[in-house]
């Protein structure tokens, strides 16, 4: 049967002995995984062993386009990025906007799959069936946009670039990979591992394959429902005039904006982090869209301070974890960290993790040598001693060494102790909401293969911001009252239901924002979609069940390296330390609430009590091969 | 993709997008170096059409060199003609899609022209800061 809406193409590319070929997938692979995410962690499956350093030559790191990008749908320009996490150590995907997905299979593929490692610092050059890898000698060193810069000065303005910075090539374990300059596959530390193969990025030429539709007609009357679903939908237009940022406010209004290292929920500063300050105050000089996006949320922002800055973002995570969770109100300084961070290739959350457990450790009378190092002390809202920090990790240096290793590693080697408020769990810095009062997302973020995130498993509807929120919370529970946050009921089936549509959506190529952001697709739209694309019969519950099927071959990856309940945790303060709200409310989420949570969970999937997939249910998802790997699993407990 | 007759040029590292688009100019320097006399004004839409029978294809390519605002996209292994604004056949479907009303249908007339002509002078300057910038 003939392809539609993808080549069927994946690119390998091994850095260790130079040997480049094409692998071929059909319709099976395609109707099973749908697409980028989903395909990827089936080859992952077979690529990377559980014994594999994250840092080591057998590591793959994988770069896969959305079946629906290339196609006229709109904001579809999703890519996705696989590896073994060296902040984890286990599978990890990250996701990014920009052009390279779009520019990747207009060259005439879906998945780009790099092997091995070389010995000189090398970059891939890609144009349609040539495919070169070349010496990145002289861009070695140099941060994101000077590199991107000189590689579009050598293959034309139409190109696009996937590039790490100085960060990932020091193997910071937080380093992020940028592409098309100013988006970021930030979390996980893909850049350290592109950095431990020595590949300082890759190069898509301007492209000129395309892709067909199954049925043109039908695709191009729902694309153009999806375009109007867009324009009616509240939370998307307020994002494309405010930015994600805009959700500073109501986070701050729900107290669930996490100030000063997770020990405030609302802040009196917090409309200085917001995309309406950004837009009044005059910092936002223009808004980018990634590719196929007619949402366009991307800033481009300019202060005159600190030597002048011309940049894009800040994103609101970036707006929390540098604003107001190191106590910083100064947003000119947002935006110069935010653009170090960029160009230096570092993950923003992260950092501002770091950063925040920093001060606090020193306020708390450990690190008193820091003073002298960065010549201020690092105390709440000191941005010149985060500035320093950040120089000081993107290079390594001092004590940038200690900290270039994340959370979990840094404060075990400062002290024990210090780890109470090292908000991170299973390696990874927690993201910028408060878990303690939004429950779903408490559930959502033990869950995650990749760990206290919120790109994975985002539960926005739980919040009840809009009427669509509301309707789908309703919807999913049968029960409209259940929105709104601090509540507890249904969020099992709650986090069922997005960890499913986030693996749609992540795979056809589609931005988070239109399906559980905003509301513009929901699984009927998305099953209707995905016929009409690739000929591939769909309804809503058979793409929630490939949804199912790539969620729990993803759980049984982690379980082959060595997951278990035990890993299904928050971090110590948001289990241990109260939070109070503006109402003087007070929440945690305690060890006997989430065991309930993931109890109820587990046999909603089922899975075993410690967390592991059934047999049976393997197989009803026609995850066979997985069988001997969850029995193995559930034999040792 | 590939079907879109609008051209975005992108300085990425600038955040800078410049989108070009046929705006019928009135010489149609397209028309005056076609060989086979392939491109015709429309005289509906006013904007240049591409009998696409006539057309040499790939190997000629000589409207894309001519065409002052970088307006004409080729891409000869889905198409084998060129490819310029038609506005639709005078229903053009960016419109429907750009919801913040940056593209618009309006009128023709002699003020708007001036301006749309100022308009496309504007993004060619940008245009070329962005080519030289790049340029080896």
């Amino acid at each position: 049967m003939k392809l539609y809406a993808v080549h069927g193409r994946i690119l390998h590319v091994n850095l260790s002995n130079g040997k480049i070929w094409v692998e071929k997938f059909g319709n099976d692979l395609l109707s099973m995984f749908i697409g980028s995410r989903g395909i990827m962690a089936r080859l992952y499956w077979d690529l990377v062993k559980p014994s594999t350093d994250p840092l080591a030559p057998d590591n793959v790191l994988m770069v896969g386009a959305g079946t629906f990008t290339g196609t006229p749908m709109p904001s579809a320009g999703r890519t996705i990025v696989t590896f073994k996490s060296p902040a984890t150590g286990r599978y990890f995907k990250s996701s990014v906007g920009g052009d390279f997905g779009l520019k990747l299979k207009m060259n005439g593929y879906d998945i780009i799959v790099i092997h091995g490692a070389s010995e000189e610092p090398v970059y891939i050059y890609i144009e349609g069936d040539h495919v070169e890898i070349r010496s990145a000698k002289h861009l070695w060193g140099l941060d994101v946009r000077s590199a991107h810069n000189e590689l579009i000065r050598r293959h034309g303005v139409h190109a696009d670039t996937l590039l790490i910075g100085p960060a990932g090539e020091k193997l910071v374990k937080y380093a992020s990979i940028n592409v098309s300059v100013y988006n970021v596959a930030a979390r996980g530390g893909g850049g350290a591992v592109l950095g431990s193969k020595k590949l300082k990025g890759i190069v898509v030429s301007k492209g000129t394959t395309s892709v067909e539709v199954a049925h043109p007609k039908r695709y191009y009357e729902l694309a153009m429902k999806v375009v109007r679903n867009i324009m009616n939908d509240e939370a998307l237009i307020a994002t494309a005039k405010f930015g994600t940022a805009s959700a500073t406010m109501g986070l701050d209004s729900t107290s669930t904006l996490p100030v000063y290292n997770f020990r405030k929920s609302y802040w009196e500063h917090a409309y200085k982090n917001s995309g309406e300050y950004y837009v009044e105050a005059g910092y936002l000089i223009g808004r980018v869209g990634c590719a196929q996006c007619i949402v366009s949320c991307h800033r481009h922002t300019k202060t005159n301070k600190f030597g002048g800055v011309d940049t894009v973002g800040p994103e609101y995570e970036t707006s929390n974890a540098l604003g107001g969770n190191i106590g910083n109100a100064d947003t000119d300084a947002l935006i110069k960290m935010n653009d170090l961070a960029n160009i230096y290739g570092l993950d923003t959350i992260s950092l501002g993790g770091v950063i925040a457990w920093v001060m606090e450790t020193y306020e708390r009378g450990y690190l008193k040598e820091l003073v002298k190092e960065l010549g201020t002390e690092p105390v709440w809202g000191n941005v010149e001693a985060a500035l320093k920090l950040i120089e000081k990790i993107a290079r390594r240096e001092g004590i940038g060494d200690l900290l270039a290793e994340g959370l979990s590693r840094a404060c075990r080697k400062v002290d024990p102790e210090t780890c109470k408020w090292a908000v991170e769990a299973n390696g990874l810095e927690h993201s910028r909401v408060d878990t303690r009062v939004a429950k779903a997302y408490a559930l959502a973020f033990a869950l995650n293969p990749r760990g206290p995130d919120h790109l994975h498993t985002e539960t926005f509807a739980e919040f009840g911001f809009s009427e669509g929120a509301k309707k789908l919370i309703e919807r999913i529970t049968g029960h409209r009252e259940w929105a709104g946050v601090g509540k507890v009921e249904g969020r099992p089936e709650i986090v069922k239901w997005h960890e499913e549509m986030y693996a749609i959506t992540d795979s056809v190529g589609f931005c988070a924002f239109i399906t559980t952001a905003g509301f513009a697709v929901d699984e009927y739209l998305m099953s209707e979609l995905f016929t009409a694309a690739t000929g591939i019969e769909k309804d809503a519950k058979t793409i929630m069940t490939d949804g199912e099927r790539i969620v729990t071959l993803e759980r049984i990856i982690q379980v082959r390296e060595g997951r278990r309940r035990i890993h299904d945790t928050l971090p110590w303060r948001i289990m241990n330390e109260k939070i109070k709200t503006r109402d003087g409310k007070e929440y945690v989420v305690s060890a006997k609430e989430l065991n309930t949570m993931l109890d109820k969970y587990y046999e909603l999937r089922k899975w075993s009590k410690n967390g592991i997939p059934l047999p049976d249910k393997l197989k009803e998802l026609k995850l066979e091969f997985t069988i001997p790997e969850a029995l193995k699993a559930l034999q040792s407990g | 993709m590939l079907l879109s007759r609008i051209v975005v040029w992108k300085d990425k590292a600038r955040a800078t997008f410049i989108p070009m688009v046929c705006i019928s100019c009135p010489g149609m320097p397209c028309a005056r170096v076609c060989p086979t006399g392939a491109i015709v004004k429309d005289e509906k839409t006013g904007m240049p059409k591409v009998i696409e029978s006539k057309c040499l294809g790939a190997e000629c390519g000589k409207c894309v060199e001519a065409c002052p605002y970088h307006a004409i996209n080729f891409n000869p292994e889905v198409h084998a003609y060129p490819l310029i604004c038609d506005l639709c056949g005078g229903d053009p479907q960016c419109v429907k899609v750009c919801w913040p009303g940056a593209l618009r249908i309006v009128e023709l007339t002699k003020s708007f022209s001036k301006e749309r002509f100022l308009l496309a002078t504007q993004s060619l300057t940008k245009l070329n800061e962005v080519l030289k910038k790049f340029q080896r």
